[in-house]
């Protein structure tokens, strides 16, 4: 696979960009590029900075002025955020990583390294069982471009991911990663290996949107692999996404319309994909932002160790005691309008019927009919089949199971209470007999056998929750279960954050715990 | 611009006439099985040639036999298709639906409106909607029938242009209901108005937008249509003979479904289905209706 430069990048942008512009009336411009200003000022102000201080000032100038000079002034700061969003991207290493090194992400995750992030007897081959139409997958992406998509819980997810794509002979991917992460060294190291460009979530100017959405489309042009995060975000309460943004999806349609268009025969296609871990590093943080945000000011954050928590020996000391199973489950890949992809890359009808997808896009005649609206909505049927997928491929471990039947028998033993108002309970508000927990655990263990979804859960009820016990104790600096004779203390918040992994699943709290 | 009708129903040669005002040429899906034929206008019997070089598909299928005349059709993802508004009791599925369940076609659109056809013949000026999350749809349906005997008016609420179909029979059955027991105006008044909200409140927890009901498919259908409808008629022999047919029946069990779990009160369809499975008489009904607790408007 070829390098991307900038250069031929912001020569894309440019031109696409010189279209758009072309399109608009003068105030359009004014209005666009105004507001391009006003925000950036405003961002740099509160966050004390001074970047982009000359190209802001000039384009602040070019209001005044000519049509043709607000172009002049957009042109330049495109191509300063063409720079700063494709500045940490190495054709070097990304090259190494496609070609030449097959073991270095293996080395990645398992060698010594200055950041000592991963122990040498780690061997994540035993921990993390990768799923799905995997040589399908291999086939289609020696022909056509993949954009693999999966749910996201952690900042592990993409080196995780890196890894489970090397390891079954998958290409490496491009990714947009948060200008935060690379601000952390050990993450930088990561990203840089693996093919990440830079996205600022704190841009929210419309320029920038356009270009963070044309660059994407550009490396998808080029026939780069990539991967999205189509929640956007990290999973905040442990859920599945069920909504997912449409923003950078909607790059892989006008991309494939681009190549149709051109001629390129390349195709691009969609694989979705689960990241189901016994454990999340970052649960309690993100689950009392979750519960932060449902409980408003109500709720009072009471784990004052969240900066410490975040340091880099606590990091690394916990992912250095993860022992837990990881499953990556890729699903059935699809065309950028949703429908399923057989493994020859053709796209199947909803009674299983070949079909030439491009007759979603183009006339009788075979040209590219250009139709924002159109792809819209054809980018928001997408975006549901993904979730259908996500809904349907993640796997239930036994934390997850244990955890949601914690959760359901707190809030039957409390059913006036909100989720914040449960984690706020005292220690003996929340501890539960055993027995009582493992009615519900069984409850939910056959409810979960009716259903057709993909599990991990072993026959024994007692040994299930053992695993989860065992799992539990290894991480978090409360466990989220603590076995006490026959009694269970339950830390509420993180029974809530796991158990809601399974909250897609039709599953009943049934049984009384009284 | 080429637009194929196929589908066996008067209502075909109705929007034959219309396509035609508009001035395009119809290509009309005949049967070599049966006499069906539309007058004025030619005809082949090869559905899947009349598909594939169209720039709109409009179906004048009846729900329940669409997916017959779907299969006939061979659709292909180039093709962009308009059906009858409505819902298939047994499948649970809107028509529209049917179409993107069972082919490869992803741009549809729902006719709304009432289905006038002796007056489109007539050339009595009329009006029709229609719904589509694509645009293309809309201005492709707009292009092919628009004219000055019919104006084509077009939405995006798909949803609320189904609903309100349904809706529009729930209240003619009523009426007919309320004729049978030799109500007055005042009692039709309430029953369309009544009616109206529940169907609006129901297509607000689903999405839908409440403008839709007080539109051509809504208040204007109800209107243009509720002496010559079969759920008038329905409703006025649930009197007159004492049972309520099957198709009101069905048509009151779905509503009711469409509202499980219970996402709103829908006293007027919840009272008519009592009715209609003998739990209530229509004395009983009326008496039920009017003792309920008065509210704002």
């Amino acid at each position: 696979m070829k390098a991307t430069h900038t250069g031929t990048i912001s020569n894309r942008l440019q031109k696409r960009l010189h279209q758009k512009l072309q399109s608009m009336s003068r105030e359009e411009t004014f209005s666009y590029l105004a507001d391009t200003v006003y925000l950036e000022r405003k961002r740099i102000q509160e966050e004390d900075g001074s970047e982009y201080e000359v190209l802001l000032d000039s384009a602040a100038r070019s209001l005044k002025g000519s049509k043709e000079s607000m172009h002049a002034a957009l042109v330049n700061l495109t191509n300063a955020y063409v720079e700063e969003i494709h500045t940490h991207f190495s054709n070097r290493t990304y090259d190494l990583a496609s070609k030449v090194l097959p073991s270095a992400l293996t080395r990645l995750l398992t060698a010594s390294h200055p950041f000592q992030l991963l122990s040498s007897d780690f061997d994540p081959a035993s921990r993390m069982i990768v799923q799905g139409p995997v040589e399908d997958l291999r086939n289609l992406s020696k022909e056509h471009t993949l954009v693999f998509t999966p749910t996201h819980v952690s900042n592990l997810d993409s080196p995780l991911i890196g890894y489970a794509l090397q390891s079954v002979g998958l290409p490496p991917v491009l990714y947009g990663a948060g200008l935060n992460l690379f601000s952390n060294p050990l993450m930088a190291f990561f990203l840089s290996r693996l093919g990440a460009y830079t996205v600022d979530r704190r841009k929210k100017n419309r320029l920038y949107k356009d270009v963070l959405k044309a660059y994407s489309t550009a490396i998808l042009e080029e026939g780069h692999h990539s991967l999205f995060y189509p929640g956007g975000t990290r999973s905040r309460d442990g859920s599945i996404e069920s909504e997912v943004k449409k923003g950078l999806l909607g790059t892989a349609i006008q991309a494939w319309q681009n190549n149709v268009q051109s001629g390129s025969g390349k195709e691009i296609l969609i694989v979705p994909c689960t990241i189901t871990s016994s454990l999340v590093l970052e649960a309690e943080t993100l689950v009392d932002d979750a519960l932060a945000d449902s409980g408003k000011s109500r709720y009072i954050i009471s784990d004052d160790e969240f900066s410490e928590r975040r340091t880099m020996a606590n990091f690394t000391r916990k992912v250095l005691n993860l022992d837990a199973s990881i499953y990556i489950r890729f699903s059935t890949p699809l065309d950028c309008m949703g429908n399923e992809v057989n493994g020859e890359g053709k796209s199947l009808d909803p009674l299983g019927t070949v079909i030439d997808r491009k007759g979603y896009i183009c006339n009788q005649k075979g040209s590219v009919i250009e139709d924002q609206q159109r792809d819209t909505i054809y980018t928001q049927r997408l975006a549901a089949k993904l979730v259908d997928s996500f809904q349907k491929d993640s796997v239930v471990l036994p934390t997850h199971l244990v955890a949601r039947a914690a959760w359901f028998a707190l809030t039957e033993k409390h059913p006036h209470l909100a989720p914040f108002q449960i984690a706020l309970l005292a220690k003996q508000e929340r501890t539960l007999d055993t027995s009582v927990l493992l009615k519900k655990i069984q409850c939910l263990t056959s409810q979960v056998h009716q259903l057709d979804v993909p599990h991990s859960l072993p026959a024994s009820l007692e040994v299930l929750l053992e695993s989860a016990y065992q799992r539990f104790s290894l991480f978090h600096n409360e466990r989220a279960l603590l076995q006490q004779g026959q009694k269970v203390a339950i830390n509420a918040k993180l029974a809530y954050y796991y158990g809601n992994r399974l909250a897609h699943l039709p599953l009943e709290n049934i049984g009384s715990t009284q | 611009m080429n637009i194929a009708i196929l589908g066996e129903s008067p209502w075909a040669q109705a929007i034959a006439t219309l396509v035609a005002e508009a001035g395009h040429q119809p290509k009309i899906g005949k049967n070599p099985n049966t006499n069906f034929s539309i007058r004025g206008f030619s005809g082949s019997t090869q559905w899947r040639h009349l598909t594939k070089e169209s720039d709109l598909v409009v179906f004048t299928t009846e729900t329940n036999a669409l997916l017959h005349d779907l299969k006939k059709a061979e659709l292909g993802p180039h093709n962009q298709v308009l059906v009858n508004s409505g819902m298939d009791p047994i499948s649970f599925q809107w028509s529209r639906e049917i179409v993107m369940q069972n082919t490869p076609v992803l741009r549809v659109g729902t006719i709304g409106g009432a289905r006038l056809t002796e007056e489109v013949l007539n050339r009595t000026p009329t009006s029709l909607v229609i719904a589509s999350d694509y645009n293309s749809v809309t201005t492709l349906g707009h292009q092919a029938l628009h004219s000055d005997i019919c104006r084509v008016y077009f939405s995006d609420d798909s949803i609320g242009i189904d609903l309100v179909g349904l809706f529009v029979q729930m209240i003619q059955l009523a009426m007919g209901i309320s004729d049978g027991l030799q109500c007055g105006h005042g009692t039709r008044g309430a029953i369309v108005s009544r009616g109206l909200i529940e169907g609006a409140r129901l297509g607000n927890s689903l999405g839908a937008d409440e403008h839709s009901f007080l539109g051509i498919s809504g208040i204007g259908n109800i209107i243009a249509t509720f002496q010559q409808s079969a759920f008038y008629s329905h409703g006025m022999n649930t009197i007159n003979n004492g049972t309520m047919p099957p198709e009101a029946l069905q048509l009151l069990t779905i509503l009711i479904q469409l509202n499980t779990p219970p996402r709103t009160e829908l006293p007027l369809t919840q009272a008519m289905l009592a009715l209609g499975r003998g739990q209530l008489t229509p004395s009983l009904l009326i008496d039920k209706l009017m003792r309920r607790e008065a509210t704002e408007e």
